[in-house]
């Protein structure tokens, strides 16, 4: 029956909701058991996570965010320039990249660099049953696993974010000298007008929350791989893509918080 | 006879297909209790199910006169402590070297001094025969290595009781011999009980004290592994002619 069929889904699909909030909670309780008695976790594992995942990602995040400071400026100041608005493109630019651009792009990459990543050495450890032996040895894998990733992630996004602004904002700088002929400080202080420390904050504070999406949602996807050879691979992709859906939509629920 | 491990009605399955029939039977301690079976019998499911991988359906597994609550993880832990596992394909951590993959136990769950983690693991690595290669990664050691080193890590922290899962099977028969010697020291030069899993029947006659024969997913035999071998029962017989 078709409608059995339907109704076994949105089972299956409330069942994985549950195990994902039952992972996130878990996630955050053992990252403040971490914080309080500093076990369970192997040492040196929280530095080379954060290392892996800040200075492994930086390239791209400055090419992309310096790429997409560029491109939206071209495209804005042609608008602009038929109103003879010109130095509102600081204005754009600034507030577009610091409040939206930047952490919906660097959630993108992360969710494409470090969520697959991350996914495929989980599954590839469940599946040849590392994650059972831990487990033996009386280490909790979602524990172990997870928490250097979780810390690792909680201090490369505001590394990550205050770079990816700093070189999107130089992309608008360079098109509004170059098409514009606006002067660097002019840029700058019409910025200042429209963008504050606020915006800089939430910026951070959205990507940071998208950072621990992708964590948690590669952590789920790893943790439940179905055995077999295509499994990691099946996890993997589901992983990236569960991530950047999760990013977007809560994306749109920020925006919609903070109108 | 003293008992360290009771299994008693256990039944265990995967989704609905159930595995293991209402299976009894304990492990001797300070012997090697040896599992056999054709491949799919559902050998790997009892030490998965003893070590608290897969819950079963109906039954209960006694350890040292108490019967072990998979549910709660401070008696799990407790458990945890007195069990080393060897699995069927080594798992040893893929990340770290040799030397750090079997100081992970020392290092995760007791607080040892790291000069006296270095002396017990480099003695166990010497047990094994991988001493020379403690800075290898699991990547670079053979099938055989593999297997070795995930023993020294099983026996690391001096287990009362040791599961081993087709710890001989894709070995040359040297590699797989000097196994058989490796698991007999332990039960006499250690005092520690066995559970291996195993079709060789060259390592059954060498380490077996007793045997628990399955056969879909119920026990065909169970008992003294001498009892065993003169059973007139075909399908045992099948089994060791085989
Ligand atoms: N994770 C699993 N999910 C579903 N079925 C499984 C799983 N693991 C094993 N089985 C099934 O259980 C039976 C016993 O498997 P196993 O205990 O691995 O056998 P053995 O170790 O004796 O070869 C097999 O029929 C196998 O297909
Ligand atoms: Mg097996």
């Amino acid at each position: 029956m078709i409608s059995e069929k339907i109704a076994d889904n949105i089972f299956e699909k409330v069942r994985e909701i549950r195990q994902y909030m039952i992972l996130l909670t878990d996630e955050i309780f053992y990252l403040f058991q971490y914080i309080f008695n500093r076990k369970g976790i192997y040492p040196g594992e929280i530095v080379k996570q954060f290392f892996f995942m800040a200075y492994g990602s930086f390239p791209i995040v400055t090419l992309i965010s310096f790429l997409v400071g560029i491109t939206i400026s071209i495209t804005t100041i042609q608008q602009l320039q038929l109103f003879g608005a010109d130095i509102y493109l600081a204005d754009i630019v600034g507030y577009g990249l610091i409040r939206e651009l930047v952490p919906l792009m660097t959630g993108i990459i992360l969710a494409g660099k470090i969520g697959a990543s991350v996914t495929a050495e989980i599954a590839s450890m469940k599946v040849l049953e590392e994650v059972d032996a831990l487990k033996v040895m009386g280490v909790i894998p979602e524990k172990y696993l997870m928490v250097p990733r979780i810390i690792g992630i909680i201090f490369a996004i505001p590394f990550l974010v205050a770079i990816a602004d700093f070189i999107g904002i130089l992309g608008g700088i360079i098109v509004g000298k170059i098409i514009a002929g606006i002067p660097v400080i002019v840029f700058y202080n019409e910025m200042l007008t429209v963008v504050g420390i606020e915006d800089f904050l939430i910026g951070m504070l959205k990507t940071l929350v998208f950072g621990l999406i992708i964590v948690i949602s590669s952590g789920y996807k790893g943790f439940t791989v179905s055995m077999g050879a295509q499994g990691v691979g099946k996890a993997t992709t589901e992983s990236v893509v569960l991530s950047i859906s999760l990013i977007i939509i809560i994306d749109c629920i920020f925006a919609l918080l903070l109108y | 006879m003293n008992k360290l491990l009771k299994l008693k009605n256990l039944s265990v399955g995967y989704n609905r297909e159930i595995v293991l029939k209402n299976l009894n039977f304990f492990i001797e301690k300070k012997k090697i209790t040896v599992i056999l079976g054709k491949s799919g019998s559902g050998k790997s499911t009892i030490l998965k199910t003893i070590i608290g991988l897969i819950p079963s359906i109906t039954g209960e597994i006694v350890f040292f006169d108490k019967i072990i609550d998979y549910y709660s993880e401070k008696e799990l832990s407790k458990f945890y402590n007195k069990i080393g596992v060897l699995f069927q394909n080594g798992a040893l951590l893929n990340s770290m070297n040799l030397f750090d993959n079997i100081a992970l136990p020392m290092r995760m769950r007791f607080e040892y001094e790291e000069q006296e983690i270095k002396e017990r693991v480099s003695t166990k690595l010497d047990q094994v025969g991988l001493l020379k290669f403690a800075e290898k990664y699991p990547a670079e050691l053979s099938g055989g290595m593999k297997k070795r080193g995930a023993l020294a890590r099983a026996m690391i922290l001096e287990p009362e009781l040791i599961l081993c899962d087709e710890p001989s099977a894709g070995l040359d028969p040297v590699t797989a011999s000097e196994l058989d010697d490796l698991m007999k020291k332990m039960r006499d030069e250690l005092g520690a009980t066995l559970i291996v899993v195993t079709h060789e029947l060259r390592s059954i006659n060498t380490i077996a004290d007793n045997a628990l024969v399955l056969n879909e997913g119920k026990a065909e035999f169970f008992g003294k592994y001498d009892d065993m071998k003169n059973s007139n029962n075909e399908f045992i017989n099948k089994f060791l002619r085989s």
